[in-house]
């Protein structure tokens, strides 16, 4: 799948987890940019999300969470207090503290991968999704 | 200056550089050992291993120390913020261990 496919899937999750939360949070917003901190924030809660759709995670068995893509990036970056992994089948939310623990805690080693859009090689966590889940919390 | 053969090879020098827990002398091993061009991949993965060799300091004035030796101005925002979280979740489960061990031993 190309990069922009891979956006715009992204985008589309984004924009239907806004609707929801926009059922219950009316200030609840979406960021705009590839610079972006965090996708949605949640006034009401100061909280912010980052939202990653991972369908490969249902063939892989992992999920991937990115530090470094030539420069710090993803966990590093993230301004988000709370995390979701949506598999297409799955939901899972985490907090960025947890994401954290886990990777550290479970002693996970790093690696570096490039899809096919990619420019430059990336360094990711590849996290056994039912790791994750054993860190996760419910939805804010 | 090593080369770097693999990913895994720079991953271990930055283990090993995270040991000297002063964040100025890890980033000077971590220039001694890497070639310029991996530099910026090495400084984010070294704060992987900062919490646990922060926290391998045998006194809290050590390891103060080397909480205040990180500068405001890294690559990484809150780096000290990132680095305090990661020592108090490994603080966390070295005394669920403690506590788990103990237990076993009057079992």
């Amino acid at each position: 799948m190309s990069w922009t496919k891979d956006l715009a899937k992204g985008d589309k999750v984004e924009e239907e987890w806004l609707e929801k939360l926009h059922g219950v949070f009316k200030q609840a917003f979406k960021t705009f940019g590839p610079d972006s901190r965090f996708d949605l924030s949640v006034p009401e809660l100061d909280t912010k999300i980052e939202i990653k759709l991972d369908a490969r995670s249902k063939d892989t068995g992992n999920i991937v969470i990115e530090y470094h893509h030539n420069k710090p990036s993803g966990i590093l970056t993230s301004e988000a207090g709370v995390w979701l992994f949506t598999t297409g089948d799955e939901d899972i939310w985490i907090t960025k503290k947890n994401i954290q623990k886990m990777i550290l805690v479970e002693e996970l080693s790093p690696v570096m991968i490039q899809g096919p859009d990619d420019r430059h090689k990336k360094a990711v966590f590849l996290v056994p999704i039912e790791i994750v889940r054993r860190y996760s919390s419910s939805a804010p | 200056m090593a080369q770097i053969h693999s990913f895994s090879h720079l991953h271990k020098i930055c283990e090993s550089a995270a040991k000297k827990t002063n964040y100025p002398l890890v980033l000077k091993e971590l220039r001694r050992q890497v070639p310029r061009d991996w530099m910026p991949i090495a400084e984010s993965t070294v704060l992987f291993f900062l919490p646990r060799a922060i926290l391998d300091l045998p006194t809290k004035q050590a390891r103060r120390a080397a909480l205040d030796s990180i500068p405001n101005n890294t690559p990484v925002t809150n780096v000290r913020q990132f680095i305090e979280d990661g020592i108090t979740s490994l603080w966390e489960k070295d005394r669920e261990l403690d506590k788990g061990s103990s237990k076993g031993r009057q079992g």
